[in-house]
Order: C-alpha cells, then sequence, then structure tokens
C-alpha cells in the first residue's frame, strides 16, 4: 500500500480561516498551534487576524476564577478552569503582591492594597494602576471594577477606562457611602450617603451589576442593598429564602438580578422581576439537584458564559449550566469568595516579550 | 430527494454553467448550485461565464466533491440569498429539520477524507470562496488541533518546521504554561 499523499501547502488566507475557528476557551490551543511554522506564526500575530478571531467567537471565555482567602497573601491565588493548570497570568512587575482580590469584571483585577486604598490591575497585560486613596470612612464594604465604555463586548477593552465604585458603611454613624473613580479623571467623584434600617453589615462577596445599578449582600445574607450609579440613591431588598449558606448575586441571562442558593444539596436559582402579579419580586427560575455534590455550596458564577463554581469536602467543581456538566477544578479550602476571570489571552497577549512576534509580521 | 439540477425545474434555476477544472473537465451545473460560491456568482453578474468557468486552481477530482457540497446545500438554500451569510442562518430554519438532519448527516460523511484531500477542499472553499464549505473544512481541522503540541500537527498535516530551534525555544518559554 503506498503511503497517504502528503497534504498540499495552504496560503495564510486558508491558515488564517482554520486558526480562527480554534475555540477560544483552551488559550493554549492557539498557542501550540502558532508555534507550528512561520506561516502559522505570522498569522497567529497579526493584529488584524487577533481582531478577527476575538470578534468571531460567541464572548471572551472563562479562564479560571480569582479567590480570596480569610488572610493576606502573597501568592496570586487563582483556580485556573482550562486544561492548562499553570496561571498564565502577568504578575505587575514592580508590585510587592501585597493584596487582596476584591473584584474580577470586563478583564480586570480590583485589589485592596491597605485600607482605602485599591489598585486594577490587568492580568492579561500585567498593567497595574494604582488609585488615590478614597474618602469613605467604612468598617465595612464592597467594591467593584467595571468597563466605563458604554456598549463594550469587552473583547479586547485593556486599554480603555474604567471605574471604580467603593460603597461602605461606617459603625461609628451607620450611614451608607457609596464613590466612584474614574480612570478618566484619575479621581474619585462626590460622596453620596444615606440612612437606612440595614444595609450595614457588607458581606465578602462579589456584587452584581445590573445596568447602572450595583447589588451587594449585607446583613449576614438577610438583605441586597442596590445602588444606583446614575440616580445616585441607595435601597434595601429582602431575599426570596432563608439558605444555610451565604447565597451568590449575579446577572441572568435575560439580564435580570439573580440569586443562588444551596438548600438541602439543591441549587435555587432566582430571577428579580416583573411576576405574574405585575409586581416586581423574587420569581423561582430553577432547581437543580446536586447529585454527586451533596453538601455543596455555591461559591461563584461566571456571566456571560453560564458556569457556577461549587465547593464541598470533595474540592472545588464547575458546574456548567446549559450542559450540566460538572468538572474537578481545584482542592477544598477555606475560602471566601470568588472571582471570575473572562478575557481573551491571545498569542499577542501570551507572548507580549517576544520580539518573535514582532518579526513576524 | 428533488435535486435543483433536475430539468423539470422552473426556468431560471436550470440555467447551467459550465465549470473547468485545472486538469480541463467540464462539469455542468445550474447557477443556483454554481453561486454558491461568491467567486462564480461575481463572475455571473459580470456576464463572464460564456463559454466556461475555468477554475486553474481546482483539480477535477476536488471540484466534483465541491460540487457535490454544493448541490446539497444549494437545495437548502434555494429561494433566498443563503450563499452569501453562513449555513447556520435563519435561511435553514425554516426548512423542516427532517432536511436539515440529513444535511448534517451529509457533512459528517462529506468530511471523511484523508487529510491531502481536506486540505484540497480548503484551499477550493477559499479561493471558491464557498463559506458554508470553507467553515465545514477548517473548523474540522480546528477541532482537531485542540490539545496536540506543535510537533503533532506539524505530523498530522506534513507541515516542514521552518522556525530555528532558538526561535520556538524562546517563545517557549514565555509561554511554558502551554506546554505543561
Amino acid at each position: 500500500m503506498s503511503p497517504p499523499r502528503a497534504p498540499p501547502e495552504l496560503i495564510a488566507d486558508a491558515v488564517a480561516e482554520i486558526l480562527l475557528r480554534i475555540p477560544p476557551d483552551e488559550p493554549a490551543d492557539l498557542l501550540r498551534a502558532s508555534l507550528v511554522c512561520k506561516p502559522w506564526l505570522r498569522v497567529a500575530s497579526d493584529p488584524a487576524f487577533l481582531r478577527r478571531y476575538r470578534a468571531f467567537h460567541r464572548g471572551a471565555p472563562l479562564l479560571g476564577f480569582f479567590y480570596s482567602i480569610d488572610c493576606r497573601s502573597y501568592d496570586t491565588l487563582f483556580i485556573p478552569t482550562t486544561a492548562a493548570r499553570a496561571q498564565p497570568l502577568r504578575r505587575p512587575a514592580d508590585d510587592d503582591h501585597n493584596w487582596l482580590v476584591r473584584d474580577c469584571r470586563h478583564g480586570r483585577v480590583l485589589l485592596r492594597k491597605a485600607p482605602r486604598k485599591f489598585a486594577v490591575w490587568d492580568p492579561i497585560t500585567g498593567h497595574l494602576e494604582e488609585l488615590p486613596k478614597h474618602h469613605i470612612l467604612y468598617s465595612f464594604h464592597s467594591a467593584v471594577v467595571l468597563c466605563a465604555v458604554a456598549g463594550c463586548d469587552h473583547r479586547n477593552c485593556h486599554d480603555g477606562p474604567f471605574r471604580v465604585l467603593c460603597v461602605g458603611s461606617d459603625r461609628a454613624d451607620m450611614a451608607i457611602r457609596a464613590c466612584v473613580y474614574s480612570s478618566e479623571t484619575s479621581a474619585w467623584g462626590t460622596l453620596d450617603s444615606a440612612y437606612l434600617d440595614g444595609g450595614s453589615i457588607f458581606e465578602v462577596t462579589r456584587p452584581a451589576i445590573i445596568g447602572d445599578e450595583i447589588y451587594c449582600l449585607v446583613d449576614f445574607g438577610a438583605n441586597i442593598l442596590k445602588y444606583d450609579l446614575v440616580k445616585h440613591c441607595f435601597s434595601l431588598i429582602s431575599l426570596p429564602a432563608v439558605y444555610e449558606k451565604k447565597p451568590l448575586l449575579m446577572q441572568n441571562a435575560d439580564g435580570s438580578l439573580g440569586l443562588a442558593g444551596v438548600t438541602d444539596s439543591r441549587l435555587h436559582l432566582w430571577s428579580w422581576k416583573v411576576n405574574s402579579e405585575g409586581v416586581t419580586g423574587w420569581v423561582p427560575w430553577r432547581v437543580i439537584k446536586l447529585k454527586r455534590l451533596p453538601n455543596a455550596d455555591v461559591f461563584g458564577f461566571a456571566e456571560g458564559v453560564g458556569v457556577f463554581l461549587l465547593g464541598s469536602n470533595a474540592g472545588v467543581f464547575t458546574f456548567d449550566l446549559k450542559s450540566g456538566r460538572m468538572r474537578d477544578v481545584g482542592k477544598s479550602m477555606d475560602y471566601c469568595t470568588f472571582f471570575p476571570l473572562i478575557s481573551f489571552f491571545t498569542p499577542d497577549y501570551a507572548c507580549g516579550k517576544s520580539s518573535l512576534l514582532a518579526e513576524a509580521n | 430527494m428533488a435535486s435543483a439540477g433536475s430539468g423539470d425545474e422552473k426556468a431560471a434555476a436550470a440555467a447551467m454553467i459550465t465549470l473547468i477544472s485545472s486538469d480541463n473537465e467540464k462539469f455542468e451545473v445550474t447557477e443556483a448550485t454554481a453561486t454558491l460560491s461568491q467567486t462564480i456568482r461575481h463572475m455571473i453578474e459580470d456576464g463572464c461565464t460564456d463559454g466556461g468557468v475555468p477554475l486553474p486552481n481546482v483539480t477535477s477530482k476536488i471540484l466534483a466533491r465541491v460540487i457535490e457540497y454544493c448541490k446539497k446545500h444549494a437545495t437548502a438554500a434555494a429561494g433566498e440569498e443563503g450563499s452569501s451569510s453562513s449555513f447556520s442562518d435563519a435561511a435553514f430554519l425554516e426548512v423542516d429539520r427532517a432536511f436539515l438532519e440529513e444535511l448534517e448527516e451529509f457533512d459528517d460523511a462529506f468530511l471523511e477524507v484523508d487529510r491531502a484531500t481536506l486540505f484540497d477542499l480548503i484551499l477550493a472553499a477559499n479561493y471558491l470562496d464557498i463559506k458554508g464549505l470553507l467553515n465545514l473544512t477548517c473548523q474540522k481541522v480546528a477541532d482537531s488541533v485542540k490539545g496536540k503540541t506543535p510537533e503533532q500537527i506539524r505530523e498530522m498535516y506534513n507541515i516542514v518546521n521552518d522556525l530555528t530551534p532558538e526561535e520556538e525555544a524562546e517563545i517557549r518559554r514565555e509561554t511554558q504554561w502551554a506546554f505543561e
């Protein structure tokens, strides 16, 4: 039998069409393919191709979850959800790494470096921007970082403007205060404050953002504090049920505020919207029996990707809401909070220092 | 199965085009089949298809396969501008489920070719600008490289590595996580 015919050499356009279709959820796949030969490397490092690549796919993929533990750590605490178990993150070069992760959104990580002192880190480019101290005196607080470009799909907004919102309460006067930092003005804005019947104790959980509204879990998980960034007002929402462990706030696929809580090995999902009686309230959405993970806790949710992070004594698992697929991603620890990193990690960023990529073009 | 090429189709669909392969073989196809190729569609619009369309980049063996694909998919796209959109577009939503399943089975069977033929089909789909075929064939190759090392990909598709060991080592050093 004669050996099979050798495949013909591909022209650059055809190589681009193939590389374009390598799914982004395992960034190592496109990177390894780019090392096949010079023509493939040239395509995979072409800025125009990479723009097309990021636009071609449904959205940025989930790369993993940052997490915090109940003490300071000099390690970047990150659980990859990709097959590559190492951390492909660019740690800031001249940083002391003495910080806590407080949020991760739109490809940016919010770090708390000292009381009232934040920094925003891009783990794909390695860029770190330290923020001036803000004016809120608080005993408890929540903070979020978000892209400041209206209508942005966050496929490649690394260099774009961002905002940081800090909302906290002061034990001394029981006032709730909020303040927004803008990277465009490099300054914190004016302070909003209110006195509410509750909302003074902030839980260390990831707030949810729906449009211009930010929702934080407060009062030991009994209430949700809503802050409107545009109207500058605060209000409280009660929870639909009492859960054994801290429930999770999230944005549902339909854009509504969602809540996930676990009771009796069942994951209960709720949606805050207009119910059948025409009143805005909690509407039950789904109940999922966690057969394989009794006594699990819900740690995090990656919006846009639809993946939960669940934990139990057996370890940490991702749970894909659509397919129901569960995957073991880490061991059990005393975790506090998880923050999903959803971002494209294309070869241009993966080989940021390599002069070879520049030469290839 | 009614094919778009059968003689009793309405007059517009029955307009025939002659495609000529690199080895000078002639293929008679309906305009509906031929215009799944944007390249040929533009030639028809420009009125330069009299005397046949020479395709010097496509052999008769590959052109026969491409036509087989286009015939099948032209039936599905019949009656709308489907050839300008990808095969997952709304045009197909109106086609009944059974036909969609049949089309999927056809595509799966169509892809059962050796790697050389697969690359030939990609080059032909790219040259003829047939979006559905390009998507189908390129996705097959893209899926096949998942989880593979550069060496394995080179071996699979007989690709010569023209990177120097130093160049390859430099990138690998920076991206070690991808090779562990």
